[in-house]
This record gives structure tokens, sequence and C-alpha cells, in this order.
């Protein structure tokens, strides 16, 4: 039986306060306007990074050696950054995986996540394997538009395999309809959407009653025993009504995010999953719904050794956001708006991508060299020691830096240079037990970086480069949120 | 330690065009004025020159790749012409490799040339990096710039010595004042504007903590050196400048790979200038030097460059720039003619233009600048940033022994 033993989430800091847009767009539609927050992903995060970030919340909260041994590394998008290059190998090369690996994308749809999920089971319940499910999603709505209100950005990751303790995939459930609630064409920014009120009504509410039913009856199990449905909560006050359909309690629906952080899409049923995680005891039954071209659910049971510590944590990110009230900067990081960049940020060459494949484990792994002969860990990886005491010549193994903390021993704040996001901060960085480079740091404000400051490093997109259909990612170093300066 | 340079070799002309945003030159025509002048001033003719180093360092603007721009331009009769480039050390290194032509005896007579035409690229600074540091860097390195990479010395700079950031901009703002008070003087000079400590303190933030008048200006411009061997020098003209030392030092990745170097200063400098001193046999800088252009391409740069060079303490430059010891009347006047903060920084031109003022102080042409009886001066050049970075140091003198 596939067992769903972790759970990772990822949201992005900046909270986009509704309010804010409403101020600065609202007389677009009025009516469109939808209270509380929504999580907005910075300039350099895509449903890539955001992927890679929940991957590896996962492996923080499930230890080291989580991946090891994975049969299979699936990732679900309805906004892939690449029509052709596809996403999963970017996240298996970030997260270092060994490269006999398979890897698949599914996408075209906010519920493409539940597709991967299910076809992970598969593969579990086939060959007692190891799969990771990775998801991230960036849909935009057109300025003024009731989805710009609605859709958040995030990322989730989750970890099927067999023989574990955690959230044992009982029966699941999919039903296909091409049901063009929202849609982007080819070449597309913005999703668009037919009229919320067809959506409610003749879709929402229905197929997720009917799926539910349908999952429950599979699964053999009662759904007033149910004791957690986590349902995308598209329309979260259609939930009750949801609920009362299928003939759940209603206490065990879960509380909806999208107040919170918005509809993210494929993301949100794992999002919705975790929060419910903190309330789920060994032997309690529950279910997964998402929706989207259709309905997919899962019915689960937690195993009798079932701990939440491995699938709770989008609580406390969301306490982690920092409130952004500034449409028009929100518009320009999410290229919603053509801000200016200016000739200098115009310049741009070519990306090497033969550099960028024999230098991939650098680049994207950020795996350095440490010399055997004298231990000390550096980056970029060197031939030649740095060590002025050392200078050993060809006596290097990789040595990844990735999951290290560093602290910023010099640093400053560049309203020259050219970013999405100015000022640009940057750092020379020592890391913790050796090695130091230089790096540049996201989501922080100007003032908060000093001497001293301890920092961890994300995945994130360098640069852009629109002219050639590509983006570069590198890691940035991000201040440790509750961190002591040294 | 090799044998040196010393007294070998002396500098018999010298060609500086003024710096300034020149809308309607380019290159070419900067070399050809650059070049009238040092030919003029060393009464030669260009045709007994043996052999060319022309310093040219962002070959994506002006002149380009090689050293065909200067052959082409000067229409010389198929003489030997050397392109060579180093960051913004550049000139320098022109100038060191003519003076190791004649040296060697591969030249009797040898010129040096940088120019560079920054202003054709449509915004304000250098010219963006894109892949001046390589393909790889570009997927690695922070988006950095030049102020900022300096802006990062100071800010590990006031950390270190418990220096409150007003404090350390009010000692950077005087560091400018004094280069803006002496290019005031000169003709030559781009940004001749008379500031106030309130105004450079004020000025709008490039990279923190650096303003804009922390910043050197961005200009066009182009600097010549003819050299000749000692007994050919002593020929063409009663005050040649004698080559002292030529020292270069270039960051081997400790700095910024290893857990060692505080980027509080620059090791480079200190190791290039160590290594001149006793090329020279120059046992006190602070006493026999008589005057010092150094590498101002930000006000951080040329404070900690005081210490680097051993003519201040460690952490009290800023004492020594207070009490006005590096101004045009002080123990040891520096930046005499304005520096790259008033100058400008056509980044291959810079160390040529600073050893055009360190020649006509020596030779007691400076006008309203000129320092009391020199003996000695030094010229700094930097390139690159102080985390990876070439640094040279030249000792010259008007007296041969």
């Amino acid at each position: 039986m596939a067992i769903i033993s972790a759970i990772g989430t990822y949201l992005p800091r900046m909270r986009l306060d509704r309010k804010a847009m409403y101020k600065a767009i609202g007389w677009v539609n009025p009516a469109a306007f939808k209270p509380g927050f929504k999580a907005i992903a910075n300039w350099d995060e895509d449903s890539v990074t955001m992927a890679v970030a929940a991957a590896r919340d996962l492996r923080d909260k499930a230890g080291k050696d989580a991946f090891s041994g994975l049969d299979a590394l699936f990732f679900a998008s309805a906004t892939p950054p690449f029509q052709e290059r596809p996403a999963a190998g970017i996240v298996a090369a970030a997260l270092d995986l060994d490269e006999d690996l398979r890897t698949a994308d599914f996408s075209d749809s906010p519920n493409a996540m539940a597709q991967a999920l299910f076809a992970a089971c598969d593969l579990v319940d086939a060959r007692h394997g190891k799969v990771l499910v990775v998801t991230g999603d960036t849909r935009m709505g057109r300025p003024g538009a009731p989805t710009d209100y609605i859709y958040g950005d995030a990322g989730a990751a989750v970890l099927v395999q067999s023989r574990a303790e955690g959230l044992e995939v009982v029966a699941v459930h999919a039903q296909a309809k091409d049901f063009m609630d929202h849609w982007r064409g080819q070449g597309e920014q913005f999703d668009r959407a037919w009229e919320d009120r067809w959506i409610r009504d003749a879709a929402f509410t229905p197929f997720l009653v009917d799926g539910a039913k349908k999952l429950l009856e599979q699964a053999g199990i009662q759904a007033g025993g149910i004791a957690f449905a986590a349902i995308a909560d598209l329309y979260a006050r259609d939930l009750r009504r949801v609920a009362r359909g299928v003939g759940l309690n209603e206490q065990a629906v879960t509380p909806p995010l999208s107040g919170e952080v918005g509809y993210t899409g494929n993301p949100q049923s794992l999002l919705l999953l975790s929060r419910a995680a903190a309330g789920i005891k060994p032997g309690d039954t529950g279910m997964a719904m998402g929706f989207g071209y259709g309905v997919a659910g899962m019915a689960l049971r937690a195993t009798q050794g079932f701990v939440p510590d491995r699938f709770v944590g989008v609580d406390q990110q969301i306490r982690q956001g920092e409130v952004v009230t500034n449409y028009t900067k929100y518009a320009g990081l999410s290229g919603k708006m053509a801000v200016d960049k200016g000739i200098r940020g115009e310049v741009q060459a070519f990306t090497a991508l033969n550099l960028l494949f024999r230098r991939r484990r650098e680049v994207l792994a950020l795996v350095g060299t440490r010399c055997k002969k004298c231990g000390t860990p550096q980056y970029p990886p060197q031939r030649v020691c740095v060590n002025p005491e050392c200078r050993a010549v060809d006596e290097m193994e990789p040595y990844s830096f990735a999951e290290l903390e560093a602290k910023v021993f010099s640093f400053t704040e560049d309203h020259l240079a050219y970013t999405p996001n100015p000022p640009a901060i940057y750092a020379l960085v020592d890391f913790d037990g050796g090695g130091r480079f230089w790096f540049d740091i996201t989501d922080v404000q100007p003032g908060q970086v000093r001497i001293g400051t301890r920092v961890r490093f994300a995945f994130r997109v360098k640069y852009v480069d629109k002219n050639r259909g590509l983006k570069g990612y590198f890691y940035k170093a991000i201040p440790v949120q509750g961190g002591k300066d040294a | 330690m090799p044998e040196g340079i010393k007294d070998k070799v002396a500098i018999v002309g010298m060609g500086l065009t003024k710096f300034k945003e020149h809308w309607d030159l380019s290159a070419q025509d900067l070399l050809v004025d650059a070049v009238k002048e040092a030919l003029d001033d060393a009464g030669v003719d260009i045709k007994e020159i043996d052999s060319f180093y022309q310093a040219s360092c962002f070959d994506e603007i002006g002149v380009g790749k090689s050293a065909l721009p200067l052959a082409l331009t000067l229409k010389l009769p198929f003489k030997p012409v050397t392109r060579v480039e180093n960051f913004c050390a550049s000139g320098t290194e022109a100038l060191r490799n003519a003076v190791y032509a004649v040296a060697s005896g591969a030249a009797d007579i040898a010129m040096a040339v940088g120019v560079e035409k920054l202003k054709d690229i449509g915004y304000g600074g250098l010219p963006e990096f894109a892949d001046a540091l390589g393909t790889e860097s570009r997927q690695i390195y922070p988006t950095i710039t030049a102020p900022g990479a300096f802006a990062m010395m100071a800010n590990a700079y006031f950390e270190k010595y418990g220096i409150p950031p007003q404090e350390g901009k009010r000692l950077m703002a005087m560091v400018s004042k004094k280069s803006h008070d002496n290019g005031l003087l000169n003709e030559k000079a781009h940004l001749r504007k008379q500031v106030t400590l309130e105004q450079i303190i004020k000025s709008p933030i490039i990279a923190w903590p650096l303003g804009l008048f922390d910043c050197s200006g961005v200009s066009d411009g182009a600097a010549a050196a003819i050299v000749a061997r000692a007994d050919i020098a002593q020929g063409l003209r009663d005050d040649p400048i004698w080559i002292k030392a030529l020292q270069i030092a270039l960051s081997s990745g400790e700095e910024f790979m290893f857990q060692d170097w505080d980027s509080t200063h620059i090791v480079s400098t200190e190791k290039a200038a160590m290594k001149a001193y006793e090329e020279a046999g120059i046992k006190d800088p602070r006493e026999e030097l008589s005057v010092l252009q150094l590498h101002d391409c930000f006000s951080i740069t040329e404070l900690v460059t005081y210490e680097d060079i051993h003519v201040s303490e460690r952490g009290k430059a800023g004492r020594d720039v207070e009490n006005g010891f590096f101004n045009l009347d002080g123990g040891l006047p520096a930046q005499t003619d304005g520096g790259l903060k008033c100058f400008g920084h056509p980044i291959a031109a810079s160390g040529l233009r600073m050893m055009y003022e360190v020649y006509k102080q020596l030779q007691g042409k400076a006008g309203k600048r000129q320092v009391n009886d020199p003996r000695l001066g030094l010229t700094h050049n930097l390139g690159g940033f102080p985390a990876m970075n070439i640094s040279s140091i030249s000792i010259v003198g008007n007296v041969k022994g």
C-alpha cells in the first residue's frame, strides 16, 4: 500500500493585503474584491523554485536521507516555467539527486498534482518504490480581475513510499470533465475565467460532492466517520455545502487557507492536508480533494505510528509572512506590469548552456569541493587548494554547501546594479565549517542585513532572459528568521 | 629579491587629454591628442620609438580588441604594438611593459598609452560587466557593481574599527573634499566644483554607505608616456623622471574563498607596496615619499590604501585625513591633481593619468598644485574588487641614484 510519509510546504514571504489591492486596482471591478491576504512570489521565484523549497522543507522534517533510493520524481504545475524543458529535471538537479531517476511533469491543470500523486501511488504499489512528488504554482489573474485577488503562490512536496508511517492511501478517485472554469491559451500570461456563479453552482459543489461520495464508497468508509477533509477551497464559503452534500461532519473540514494565502492551485490540497495534520491521530480516516477540470481525491488512513511532525508546517509559514501593501510593486515583481529596467538592465549575454551542463552540480546544487589534504571547503569547485598553507593540487572531493548556514562578514545595498527588486543586496559570507563566497541576498528589506547576520540558501531565479526564452537558477542567501547575529 | 628596475629607465615625455564626457570625440581623437603632447614633451619623433603598449579595458565599447587601434590611428610604420589589459590597473600595466621592454634592451625608447571611451553606453556608472568576468561567473556571482563591491569594504571597515556609519561617512567625505579642492586647480580635471562636506555626506546613496560624492566620476580620456634607457633619457632632457619601482600583486583567491581576510583592506596593495619599497630602497614611506596619487575609485578605497601602503597606521587613516596630512599643504599631499574623484575614471587611462601628475610634480611643473620640493612620488592603480583584484604600485623620483 502506498503511504504518504511526509509533506513539505512552501509559502513565499510576501503577503499582499487585498485591501491595498482594492485601493490600487479596485476601480476596474469593485465587485471583484475578496478580503484577507494572498501569498505572492518574489520576482526570483517560480513554480520550480517553490517546488524545490517545499521539497527541502520536507527533507528538513523527514531527515537528510529522505530522498535516498528514490525511484521517481514527479512535478505538477499549471504554470511550469518552460514549455520544453522538464521542470522535474531542474528540481532533481537542485536537490542533487542521483541522475538514475524517472521524472515526469504533470501539467495544464490546477489539479495536475492529484494525477501526479496517483501515478506515484501506482508506482509504489507496483514496485514498492519511493516517489517524490513536488508542485508549485504562480497562476496570474489580469490586474483587477477576481483571479487577481484570489490566486496565491505556493509550493508543496509529498513523499510516497511503502512500509512507512504516515497517511496510507486507501483509495483514489478521479473524474475528468472538460469544464472550462479557468483557462489560458498558448503564450498567454493571464488566466481567463467564466462566470463565477456557473462555476460554483454547476461544478464546484456538485463535482466535489459526487467525487467524494464515490471515493468513500470505493474506500468503504462512512462519511460520518471521516476525521479530516482537506478540500480545495476555491470557494471557501461553499465548503459547508459540500460537507453537507457528502455527509461529512462539518468539523472535519479543514479550515480554508484562501483568506490567508489565496487559492494556490496545485499545492492547495497539500497545504490544507499539512494544516489538518496537527489534529490527525493514529487510525483516523480522512480525505483530500482537489478541484479543476473535474475532481480528484484520496481516502487516507493514519497509520498506527503516525506522528504529525513530518506533515505540519504551513501554519508556521503563514505566521512568518510579511505584509505588503504596494500593489504596483507586486505588479512589477510578478511581471503583470512591465516596469523600466534601464539600459543597464537590458544588457544581457547568452547563457552558455554547455557550461551550465558541465557545471550543473556547482550551479544548481551548490556543490563545491573540499580539500582532502587540509579539509578546507571551497566554492566554486577548485583544483588547486585555496588554503595558502596547503595549495594541494587535485586533492579535492565534492562538498555540498546548499544546506549549510553561513554568516555575513561584508555586505552592501546597491542602487546602481540592475535587479527587478532594487536595491541589490549582496554579501560575502563565511559558511559554517569553512568556505566562503559572495551571494545575492533575497527576501530582505534594506536595513535588515548587517555584519554577523546569519543566512541560509534558497534555490532561486538568478536572471530571466526573455529574448532567448531562458532563465538562470542559482542560490541566494536569506537571513535566518529569528537567527541570532554573531 | 631580483635586482629590480631602479634607475634603469626614465620617463622622458608625457601627454594627457582633458578627462570629461567627450560627447564629440572618439577614442581615436583622444589617442592622437595624448600622444601628440607626449611626443612634443619628449622632443622625439614617433619613428624613433621602438615599441608600443596600448592599454584599453572595456573592449566591447570604444576601440575594440587588439592593439590595432593604436597602430591604425597613429599610422605606426609596422611597429611592434601590444595591447595590455588588467582591469582598472591597465594603464600602469602599459607603463610597466614599456619600461621592461627598454630595460631588457629590446627597445631604446618605448611608449605606453592608455585610452578609454566609457560614455558611449547610454547609462551612468561603468559598463555593465555582463561577460567581463567570464561566462561562468555570471551564473554564480551576485549582481555586483564597482561601488557595491567597495561599499562592502566600507561597511566591514566601519564595523571593525567601531566607527558609527555617520562618522564613517564624514571621514569618507573629508577624503573626497580634499580631492575636490585639488581638482578645482586642475584644468584637465572633469569635475571641477567647489563642494561642501555636507553636500558630500548628503549626496544620494549609490551603494550603502557610499554616496554619489564617494564615487569617482565616469569619463573619457587618454594618457601617454614615453620611456627611454637611462643614457638616452639624459640626452633627451635635463629633468627625466626615474623609475624607482614597478610592482604588481594579484589576489590568489584567498580573499573570497578562504576564511581569513576580513574585507577591511586590500591585501594585494600591501603586498605590492612592500615589494615596491624594497625595490626603490624606501625604508619609511611616510617620511620619504613626497606625493601620492592613489586609486581613489571610491573614498573608502583611498582611506584604506593609506593604511595598506603603510603611510597611516591600521584603522587610523581617518585621523590623518582629518589632520589634513594629505592636503596640498600637508605632510604628504595626495591626489594633488584631483584624483579619480575629479578626473573620472576612463579605465585604462587612469594609471597613466596618475603618473602624469607625479611626473609634473617632480619636474616642478604642477602650477598652483605644486608641492614643495618633491623627491619621490608614488602611484597606486587598482583593478577589480576588494575581494579579488590587481594592485600596482609605481615609484618614481627626480634624482638618479
